[in-house]
């Protein structure tokens, strides 16, 4: 708390001991939705410079880390939104895959097209939701909602790859 | 949509693209430090000789507008 508030004065100290403390999250979460190491480096830095520039207006009663992780998303929407990455992940970035996948190659790739044609919103809830398993709660916070709007993106993300799928032939 | 529906996806999502579990390649505090200390851009001497010049020239030969609108 005391950090905090330090932070909230404009403590430099306090404002790198904040950075230290966050950057392995921030990055982590940035990195779950643009899926480029090199990127979330980039919008980690971004995050923490916004953080910066935003310090009076931080309340120190409430989480740092939901704060960061809604500066984060914004700015990762809105990279996705310049750049439209692939969504398929690189090999080395992932958990290792099964040995005896369930899915073949073309498969996941159908199904990471899939996911990319969804508007930006319901995308990153499900991309959230689904493969990374991060709660309602979080997954509002940020993006700036409540719980109830983060299960229906997520339910509408669900529907339309569900088409997606079935139009392609992956489900039936 | 059913329950089904719902895990059949997330059971295709999750085999298509896997959980992110990485912590960062580097330290990124060097680069937020840079960041943070980089002074904004600012006119150094030169750049307002260079504007006096212009302007100076503009004021002595006023046909020189003509001759750079033309190559605009």
């Amino acid at each position: 708390m005391e950090l905090l508030k330090r932070f909230r004065q404009g403590d430099p100290e306090a404002f790198e001991a904040l950075f230290r403390q966050f950057q392995a999250e921030v990055y982590g979460w940035i990195l779950r939705i643009v899926r480029d190491p090199s990127a979330a480096e980039d919008l980690t830095v971004e995050t923490f410079w916004r953080i910066h520039g935003a310090h009076g207006r931080f309340d120190p009663g409430a989480s740092f880390g939901a704060w960061a992780r809604r500066i984060a998303t914004n700015l990762a929407i809105d990279h996705l939104r310049r750049t439209r990455l692939e969504v398929a992940l690189p090999e080395d970035l992932a958990q290792p895959v099964a040995a005896d996948p369930i899915v073949s190659r073309e498969t996941r790739q159908q199904i990471a097209d899939a996911l990319g044609r969804l508007p930006l919103t319901l995308r990153v809830a499900a991309t959230l939701s689904l493969i990374e398993e991060r709660s309602p709660k979080e997954i509002a916070e940020a993006l700036g909602t409540t719980e109830g709007a983060a299960r229906v993106r997520v339910s509408r993300a669900v529907r339309l790859l569900r088409d997606q799928l079935r139009r392609v032939g992956v489900t039936r | 949509m059913s329950e089904a529906d719902h895990d059949d996806i997330r059971r295709l999502l999750q085999e298509a693209l896997p959980r992110v579990h990485v912590e960062p390649r580097r330290d990124l505090w060097p680069a937020m430090s840079l960041r943070l200390t980089a002074r904004p851009r600012r006119f150094v001497w030169y750049d307002w000789a260079l504007a006096g010049l212009a302007g100076a020239a503009l004021a002595a030969c006023p046909d020189l507008i003509l001759v750079l609108l033309y190559h605009l």
